[in-house]
């Protein structure tokens, strides 16, 4: 479904993403882990056309989307959501969730049919109760929710996720997850970055850790909390190892 | 009781958009003449607040005033173009320069969106200015004699002009256009990622605004018969049409409208009032405007529509009062 061919992003001297190869099949519940600073969200910077790779391609369905700008990315049925919240403050969350409906439409719909369309994506977020309220004075909680339920009203069959759940209490978490399940099992394909380890063993079927903009290993969850080099890249060596190299 | 109050609570707009019409066939000079400043003003002020609603803060509505002055004056002078002639130029021509501006601004934003636009206001009059042969210059360009036209039928144009940009900015508020203008101020960014293209919108919302005001622009050229680079370009729009729109409240459908009237009044009074001490009339203008503006931060029409909540909801009001407040 997105395939990424040898994708590099330089920033100067700084290689932020590096060489960079992977494939994101239908049905996929992909992870993205790695440290601060991996290169994670400029990933998803340059899937979803913020940045333009410094050389390497990106496949969406077959053709190349790279030189794409974002606008154009989402009505090819990739929705995001952005680590640092960017909600429209000064709209109800409900107009949130319609703005998204109304533009990535790809027909022209009217304001009675995105809300009519808004409606599922509040209520699976668990927005619905709160819908009438700016969304300039929700919890961080609450921001994080709308980043959802906005993207989930795009309609994609790509979700990229930048870091969900940060900021959400334990019960929230929990909600949400079950929330992703079952967006996942109607069929969207989602590449989620995740610090939460225990979320990436639940949720995800593949992941891949990136360090430094390289990547470090792919596998299953389990194989990935237990190799050793993903370890060291989170952790560093321990002690008596770094001392007798 | 409620429901009878909102629907004429509805039919006031067009009520209202009638008696302007019907204004000009009014024969009381000063009147009239009221109603033209209120017309112009109104238009300014609803195109201003349109690009603000979007985030683009405008310093420059006088390149677009200007621009259908000059265009429907010098198709007058060199054409014969008449009146509804000279009007439709000089929208498309404002509509035009609208989409080269929003071309060439591309993703600014903010104060640097707006020094773009004083920038054009300002180049254009120097322009017009360094252009004898094509603009007059600055001695200026006469409507001639065989194109004018009745005041009264300049009073009916400007107040349907009005009327039809009110309407416009009523329309587009009911829209989709609404929610791509509020989503782009809060943040162009993200709206992006939603499949909002910025750009066809930008180039959208500045060929509207800039339109209407260049359609005022060649009727009020008309009413004066008289063009030249300062008259064309001043400042004094700019301003006006800023002024209106967040002393009548911002961001609203009938904050600039309101806004508008309350300008021309308020100026026409303190002219009449103490127009007799020198420089007096403009100084008590000046303080009702910083009063106004520091009191009533949602402007005029947030304060008419609070006070309104509170008679229906009576005491109970008080709370969200402050909830409103704390946004």
């Amino acid at each position: 479904m997105l395939e990424l061919r040898n994708l590099s992003k330089q920033f100067g001297g700084l290689r932020a993403i590096w060489d960079l190869s992977f494939t994101v099949r239908k049905g996929d519940f992909l992870g993205v882990i790695g440290p601060n600073g991996a290169g994670k969200t400029t990933l998803l910077n340059l899937i979803t056309g913020y940045l333009k790779p410094s050389s390497g391609s990106i496949l969406f369905e077959g053709n190349p989307v790279q030189s794409l700008p974002p606008f154009r990315i989402c009505r090819l049925g990739i929705a995001r959501t952005f680590q640092v919240v960017r909600p429209f403050g000064e709209m109800s969350v409900e107009d949130n969730v319609l703005a998204a409906a109304l533009f990535s439409a790809s027909e022209r719909i009217g304001v009675a049919e995105g809300r009519a369309r808004a409606r599922s994506p509040l209520e699976l977020t668990g927005l619905w109760p709160i819908r009438d309220q700016l969304a300039g004075t929700l919890t961080i909680a609450g921001k994080k929710k709308l980043e959802l339920a906005r993207a989930l009203a795009v309609r994609p069959r790509l979700l990229l996720l930048d870091e969900v759940m940060g900021g959400l209490s334990g019960p929230e978490v929990t909600e949400i997850v079950e929330v992703l399940e079952r967006i996942h099992a109607t069929g969207t394909t989602i590449l989620m970055i995740e610090h939460l380890v225990e979320i990436i063993l639940k949720l995800t079927s593949r992941v891949v850790v990136l360090n430094f903009g390289e990547k470090l290993f792919e596998g299953t969850p389990q194989e990935v909390v237990e190799h050793p080099a993903v370890i060291e890249s989170y952790l560093g060596r321990p002690l008596e190892a770094a001392q007798a190299s | 009781m409620r429901m009878q109050a909102s629907s004429l609570l509805r039919a006031i707009p067009a009520l209202l958009g009638l008696a302007l019409i019907a204004s000009a066939f009014v024969d009381m000079p000063q009147v009239n003449d009221w109603m033209f400043q209120i017309s112009m003003l109104i238009i300014v002020s609803v195109s201003w607040n349109l690009m603000a609603s979007a985030g683009l803060v405008s310093l420059g509505h006088a390149a677009f005033w200007g621009v259908g002055s000059y265009a429907s004056m010098i198709a007058a002078t060199r054409l014969g173009l008449p009146l509804v002639g000279g009007v439709v130029l000089a929208v498309a021509v404002g509509a035009l320069l609208g989409c080269v501006l929003a071309l060439a601004t591309g993703r600014l934003r903010g104060i640097f969106f707006a020094i773009c636009t004083l920038a054009l206001a300002e180049g254009l009059r120097v322009t017009t200015v360094m252009l004898p042969d094509q603009t007059g210059g600055a001695s200026g360009l006469y409507l001639p004699q065989a194109l004018q036209v009745p005041r009264t039928a300049l009073f009916v144009a400007g107040a349907v002009a009005a009327v039809i940009c009110a309407a416009a900015s009523v329309w587009l508020a009911r829209t989709s256009f609404s929610y791509a203008c509020r989503a782009m101020r809060n943040n162009e960014s993200a709206a992006q990622m939603l499949g909002l293209d910025p750009l066809r919108y930008r180039m959208a919302i500045l060929a509207i605004s800039a339109g209407m005001v260049a359609g005022a622009g060649a009727i009020s050229t008309w009413y004066g018969g008289y063009l030249d680079p300062d008259v064309a370009f001043s400042m004094h729009i700019t301003i006006e049409s800023q002024i209106a729109s967040i002393l009548g409240g911002m961001y609203t459908v009938a904050g600039p409208i309101v806004g508008a009237i309350a300008i021309v009044a308020l100026s026409e009074a303190t002219r009449l009032g103490l127009g007799a001490h020198e420089g007096a009339s403009q100084l008590a203008y000046g303080v009702v405007l910083v009063l106004g503006i520091l009191f009533m931060p949602r402007g005029l029409y947030g304060l008419w529509c609070d006070l309104w909540a509170g008679r229906i909801a009576g005491a109970g009001k008080a709370d969200d009062t402050a909830t409103e407040m704390a946004r």
